[in-house]
């Protein structure tokens, strides 16, 4: 009896030190690479790779990897993060991204670090080729047909009758002379 | 003895009446004008101060970026609305009542229209780039659709306004000849374009006004569904209102006729025009108030009750301020001082009179003011993220500019009231003698004293 409770008593201890003990960091900083694309176009979707390995080279999988730029707006600046992946078995983490900013882009990988591994960063530069409008209209209703036009003739139409008005103020105009002219001669 | 004094007929009276004050004026005349001057100096004293420091001189923020301005943008607007109703519509019913108030109705139109359209130009920082517009427009946008409107109407109400006013041009020339200065002489002459009343130029102005007024009423209405929908095309909660069109058009025509009945009270006292603008008119114009205030008793019903049933999203915070928060005293005025007052001031019978119906017109005037203030105002403060509302209250400069532009609408008609007569001298003689015919009085069977020359009807 006495040795059942001992038995119990070890079992347990040893569940709690398994339970609390922190694990060991591995022996040196894991190294993450981020691959892209150099040049790209405006516009394009592209797909970037992280790959996370250890201190030994071997692939860390299901690690949480970070996307992120650094951006400004209106004299506020920060990092904006663009979305985040787990590696996979080779320590692979692959993100999809639109290259929305002409010239050159700076996007970087960060991996925060877990129980075993001390956190790391890197960055990739992109040189973005091409310019223009990306902004596409999907708002509101789209009617086959409906355009520009249809104001265009509006205002056509209404002008016109303007237009006419006018004319028949010369005719006013015209009239007024010819009755002058008239009044005139029968007073001569 | 007392001299026999001949009776006159009723056109040479109506003559004489129409073109008193382009012959005589008063001091009351240059107090009036001249403290009109004063205002305006004010307010472009404190326009000339936002040029210079820019619009941080205003009560306009980042979140709050619409305010006095555009609510006289909306104001100004509306109340143009007068020459189109009173004038194009009473006019193509063929109601003969009209005819002493047309040339006020549509006078008001082309001077509410040129005040109005300044406002957009005031509220920006920069009106340098008001060209931007017009350059880098997009066709999509309400602000282009605004634009082609308000200047399509703008036009149409100047012609409307002229080709009524060409018979009574032309009896400026003939009747006040040496007593008008040298300039007023040559613009009466080039502006009645020779006009000697011969068949066939009654024919000519009869096919233009006629195709005027039937256009000019759709081209009012559009302006002022297109005003309502740079709001409703905005995402913002308050204005995602689909009546918005008919709701902004209906309180134009309201506010519209407010202005008319002020501004005939007043020219009616100051020029004597008893004879012509009487009781009757006062109270058909109050009427169609009347009737107005319970269209837009409805659409405030149909607005409220439809948006408060649901209460979603941010319509929560809206009713509150709207209704118990910082924008309560502006809707109850608007909606018992601006509304059930001047509707009851002109159903009940002990108040329809011509005091009534004024004092009934001034308080919905103000009342639609107030309206305007809340829509703009109101629909911005609504806070688009979770932070805590903005505030906005104009500054002195744009109180001046405000009381710079209502002093500068009532310089511009008390100074046209010098240039020709405020009302259609023609169309009144013309309907007089209509009804001389249709009813056979005592006073029609009385030939009536003939100008030498009929070179004007």
């Amino acid at each position: 009896m006495r040795y059942g409770i001992f038995r119990w008593g070890l079992v347990t201890a040893a569940l709690l030190a398994l339970a609390f003990a922190t694990p060991a960091l591995a022996a040196g900083p894991p190294t993450l690479e981020l691959q892209a694309p150099q040049e790209v176009n405006l516009g394009d979707t592209i797909t970037l790779s992280a790959v996370l390995r250890d201190s030994q080279g071997a692939a860390i999988e299901r690690a949480t990897i970070i996307l992120w730029s650094a951006a400004s707006f209106l004299g506020t600046g920060g990092a904006v993060r663009l979305g985040e992946a787990v590696t996979d078995a080779q320590g692979r983490a692959t993100f999809t991204y639109e290259v929305r900013t002409e010239g050159s882009a700076t996007l970087n990988a960060y991996f925060p670090g877990n129980s075993r591994y001390e956190s790391a960063q890197t960055s990739a530069k992109i040189a973005v080729k091409g310019s223009g409008q990306l902004y596409e209209e999907t708002a509101g209703v789209q009617v086959p047909g409906i355009g520009v036009w249809i104001l265009v003739a509006l205002l056509g139409g209404v002008w016109s009758v303007y237009l006419i008005v006018m004319a028949l103020l010369t005719l006013i105009a015209r009239g007024g002379a010819e009755t002058s002219r008239i009044m005139g001669g029968h007073r001569g | 003895m007392a001299a026999i004094r001949p009776i006159e007929g009723f056109r040479p009276r109506l003559e004489r009446t129409a073109l008193a004050p382009l012959t005589r004026t008063g001091k009351g005349y240059y107090l009036l004008a001249g403290t009109l001057l004063l205002i305006v100096g004010w307010g472009l004293y404190a326009y000339s101060t936002q040029l210079q420091q820019g619009l941080i001189v205003t009560g306009m923020r980042d979140r709050i970026s619409w305010g006095l301005y555009i609510t006289l943008f909306v104001f100004f607007i509306g109340i143009s609305h007068a020459g189109t109703l009173i004038s194009a519509i009473l006019r193509s019913t063929k109601a003969g009542w009209r005819t002493p108030i047309t040339r006020m109705a549509e006078f008001i139109t082309v001077v509410a229209l040129m005040f109005g359209a300044l406002f957009p130009i005031i509220d920006l920082g920069r009106p340098d780039r008001v060209v931007n517009v017009v350059i880098f427009g997009r066709w999509q946008s309400p602000i282009i659709w605004d634009i082609l409107s308000i200047t399509t109407y703008l036009t149409g109400s100047i012609i409307y306004l002229y080709l009524p006013l060409i018979p009574d041009f032309a009896l400026c020339r003939d009747r006040l000849g040496a007593q008008a200065p040298k300039w007023r002489q040559w613009f009466y002459q080039v502006a009645s374009l020779g006009w000697r009343a011969s068949p066939g130029q009654k024919q000519y102005l009869g096919i233009a006004i006629g195709m005027m007024m039937v256009l000019i009423i759709p081209v009012a209405v559009s302006v002022h569904t297109v005003v309502s929908w740079i709001f409703a095309m905005t995402l913002r909660e308050p204005w995602n209102n689909p009546m918005f069109g008919p709701y902004f058009v209906a309180g134009a025509i309201f506010s519209g006729i407010a202005a008319l009945i002020i501004l005939m009270a007043a020219l009616r006292k100051a020029y004597h025009l008893e004879e012509y603008i009487t009781p009757q008119h006062f109270i058909n114009l109050g009427y169609m108030l009347a009737a107005f205030v319970m269209i837009m008793g409805y659409f405030n019903a149909s607005e409220y009750v439809t948006a408060g049933y649901k209460m979603a999203g941010e319509e929560i915070f809206h009713f509150q301020q709207l209704f118990i928060g910082p924008f309560a005293p502006f809707y109850w005025f608007y909606a018992i001082g601006g509304m059930v007052i001047p509707g009851l001031l002109i159903l009940l019978p002990w108040t329809r009179n011509i005091w009534g119906v004024v004092v009934a017109a001034a308080l919905a005037l103000v009342g639609m003011w107030v309206e305007r203030y809340f829509i703009v105002v109101g629909g911005l403060r609504v806070p688009l993220m979770p932070y805590s509302p903005a505030s906005y209250f104009p500054t002195w400069v744009e109180w001046s500019i405000m009381a710079a532009a209502f002093a500068g609408f009532a310089l511009v008609i008390t100074l046209f009231v010098k240039l020709f007569p405020v009302i259609a001298v023609w169309e009144i003689a013309e309907h007089h003698s209509d009804e001389a015919v249709k009813v056979p009085r005592f006073e029609a069977a009385v030939p009536e004293e003939k100008p030498t020359r009929e070179v004007w009807t």
